[in-house]
């Protein structure tokens, strides 16, 4: 109660720093007579979050067997933690996208032992390692040289971005837990999210592009609802679709140049022409290749229109204005939408139950309320 | 009083019992850590064993129980009048806080109570302020913790701060925070995890003297819980039945839409089974993530290699994953009261039709 506080005096206790821990934990050590190795020292500390007595009970829990000296392995045995390799080279596999031996890491360590939401927490100290030294450009506090070094290597193979959003998979993985499921599960698929998320190109052979149904065509090609529930990867919200970018040679500067001045561009052609200004917002540029940009239209009827000769001196004279150099320009159908604009039924799932159930489609043009198709 | 079908399960036959061997399959770091806290006179006043169920954490406490109040030199000797009366689950100084502890023996029928409600607790301070009668220590088990209300974890939390001497409390829980942070940070905690699949195989085959094979298949899909293996032993058609509905569900990516509601709207009426199939075909998918990103060794159902192939080979990673995800949130719903179908059939929609 607000009228409680306001009468007392308020002492707000924070967690405790590291080596203040550390500091007080080699004192107890001394104390009772034995010693502690330094790792060991630091992971206790590490473990309690700030909490001395988590800290004190963890450390008498390791002392209690009567040992002379406490080693990190047997501090490791307690929490169900892995080496510091094993966990550089968990994350070495994220960054180099390589699912089998990622999987395989991860399998072992659990097989000897390991509990995988321990793992999770480590993959997270030692990305926020990376995260840190990345943007500071020093080595985070408690880092050995070596450590520092394979940080800032594997820091290089990673944006910002993809580290952020490896750092909350693990995170997710860390707290996760369902009695019923495989303690193990959440931690993996936190890896194999962060692997996919790197780039779109799935790391592993794939099979040709079903084609079979059309909704199992469309179904494989825009996997929209499995991922549904998953923070889209970053990768693929700026880059052009994955139908379009397996024939390489994108030129990604000019285009981020490009999309940051669409706005002018867009001004410059309302300056020229309001009839090619409006066909072009109804689509949008998708990259630039081979010195052409390429923009993406939904209709054909767009499409067309901007291929036309005129138009297209338009587009061209004002690019080369705000590019400062010559290129041409490719129009595209955005695939996606035209192929679901070739069948319907395979958008939505629930439409597509509904027509394997006998319904039928009606053309929301015939003046048919669209509730028509629904009676099922 | 211990009346827990745990301790026969676990422990080897009496005949057979080396002395100073605990009974309890793996953990051997814990197994350690607890003798040798014995027998350095370093016992702390409260124990919490986390980890997935069937894992052995009953077990180990019982036994830590049983070599606390052992009187011989080899801890626990299995042989002296303390550790048969353990093994019997009538020694007076292990007390099994369960619900209906405490309560008079026709009112602990009736409840079908899984709380642990204060009155419990209450009870306990009682008994625990009272010396051991044989023994040298009074010891109190309490397996699945979480069960307890928030007032009587606050009402342990005060015996916690100030524990009577002697007196060792020894609580169990999935994992430490469904507990009060207060008690746990007042606890020694061992966080159980999964027993290597060899080492069940092997107490399979040494303890309970089943055959190679069958151990190993057994061993593979315990998921390295001894509990399941255990379980899996006493019924017979466990495999077989597995193998049914495996093939059921390998099965079932083909089906069209129609098909797949059908089938979920059987599931949902079997709310139990339903969830033990989800977690089969939970198994099976993880298994074709291993196969499809040629982890070969990751996978669990060894013996159906040859559909893990085909089947992977039909989807891609992402799909794999997502649907992975997709099996995890559905247990999720269920886990918090769904309606089952309703979760079913958003299931069988999110079911990637293969290639």
């Amino acid at each position: 109660m607000p009228t409680i506080l306001s009468r007392c005096q308020r002492f707000d206790f924070r967690p405790l720093p590291l080596n203040k821990i550390m500091q007080r934990l080699k004192w107890i050590a001394e104390q009772e007579g034995f010693k502690v190795e330094e790792e060991a020292l630091e992971l206790i500390a590490r473990q309690a979050n700030g909490s001395m007595r988590d800290s004190d009970s963890l450390l008498d829990q390791v002392a209690a067997g009567g040992a002379r000296e406490v080693t990190l392995a047997q501090v490791q045995a307690i929490l169900g933690s892995v080496s510091p390799q094993a966990v550089s080279s968990l994350v070495e596999k994220i960054a180099s996208q390589n699912l089998a031996e990622g999987l395989q890491i991860i399998d072992g360590a659990v097989r000897e032992g390991a509990d995988p939401r321990q793992l999770a927490r480590q993959v997270i100290e030692y990305l926020r390692g990376v995260l840190l030294l990345k943007v500071t450009g020093q080595d985070p506090p408690q880092v050995t040289p070596e450590v520092g070094q394979e940080m800032a290597r594997l820091g290089q193979g990673i944006s910002l971005e993809q580290l952020s959003t490896v750092i909350r998979n693990f995170q997710r993985a860390s707290w996760d837990f369902k009695a019923s499921l495989p303690p193990e599960l959440p931690l993996e698929l936190a890896f194999v999210d962060s692997v996919l998320s790197e780039g779109q190109e799935l790391p592993v052979a794939e099979t040709p592009p079903p084609k079979k149904k059309p909704a199992a065509a469309s179904r494989g090609s825009t996997p929209q609802s499995p991922a549904k529930n998953q923070p889209p990867p970053p990768s693929r919200r700026n880059n052009p679709p994955a139908a379009a970018s397996t024939d390489g040679e994108w030129d990604v500067g000019s285009f981020e140049l490009l999309k940051s001045r669409w706005e002018e561009f867009m001004g410059l052609i309302r300056t020229k022409n309001l009839h090619v200004e409006a066909l072009l917002k109804s689509g949008e540029p998708l990259g630039v290749r081979r010195d052409k940009v390429v923009l993406g239209f939904y209709y054909p009827f767009h499409k067309g229109q901007i291929e036309n000769a005129r138009n297209r001196e338009v587009v061209v004279d004002a690019l080369q204005q705000i590019m400062g150099r010559a290129v041409g320009v490719q129009c595209v159908l955005i695939q996606e939408v035209a192929e679901r604009k070739a069948s319907p039924a395979s958008e939505d799932p629930v439409i597509r139950l509904a027509r394997e159930m006998g319904a039928e489609v009606a053309p929301l043009s015939s003046g048919v309320g669209k509730e028509e198709d629904g009676d099922t | 009083m211990i009346k827990s079908a745990t301790v026969s399960n676990i422990s080897p036959d009496e005949k057979e019992w080396k002395p100073g061997e605990w009974p309890v399959v793996g953990h051997r770091w814990a197994v350690e850590l607890l003798s040798g806290a014995i027998a350095s006179g370093n016992v702390r006043h409260a124990y919490l064993f986390t980890g997935p169920q069937s894992i052995g954490k009953t077990a180990l406490a019982l036994a830590f129980a049983q070599a606390l109040l052992c009187e011989r030199e080899e801890r626990p000797c299995g042989q002296c009048p303390p550790c048969r009366k353990v093994l019997a689950g009538v020694h007076p100084d292990l007390r099994l806080v369960a619900p209906g502890y405490g309560a008079d023996a026709e009112k602990a029928e009736k409840s079908e109570a899984k709380s642990l409600g204060i009155d419990v607790v209450r009870f306990l301070r009682g008994e625990a302020a009272l010396t051991p009668f044989e023994g040298n220590w009074k010891i109190f088990l309490i397996p699945e913790a979480e069960n307890m209300t928030p007032e009587s974890q606050n009402a342990l939390l005060k015996t916690l701060e100030e524990p009577p001497p002697q007196v060792v409390i020894l609580l169990t829980a999935l994992r430490e925070e469904s507990l009060f942070p207060t008690i746990v940070s007042r606890c020694q905690i061992f966080n159980l995890r999964p027993l290597p699949a060899l080492e069940i195989s092997e107490a399979l085959q040494k303890r309970w003297g089943v055959a190679e094979k069958r151990a190993e298949v057994l061993a593979n899909l315990s998921r390295g819980t001894i509990g399941w293996a255990m379980n899996a032993l006493g019924e017979e058609t466990i495999l077989e039945d597995r193998q049914k509905k495996l093939e059921e569900l390998i099965e079932l990516p083909d089906a069209g839409l129609v098909e797949r509601m059908n089938i979920a709207a059987t599931w949902a009426q079997k709310p139990e089974e339903a969830v033990a199939l989800l977690e089969l075909w939970l198994g099976w998918w993880r298994d074709l993530l291993a196969v499809r990103a040629e982890d070969k060794a990751g996978a669990q159902n060894l013996d159906r290699h040859r559909d893990l192939e085909k089947q992977a080979a039909r989807y891609s990673v992402t799909q794999i994953a997502g649907f992975l995800s997709a099996l995890e949130r559905t247990l999720g719903y269920i886990e918090r009261n769904a309606n089952l179908r309703l979760a079913l059939e958003v299931l069988m929609l999110d079911l990637p039709s293969p290639a």
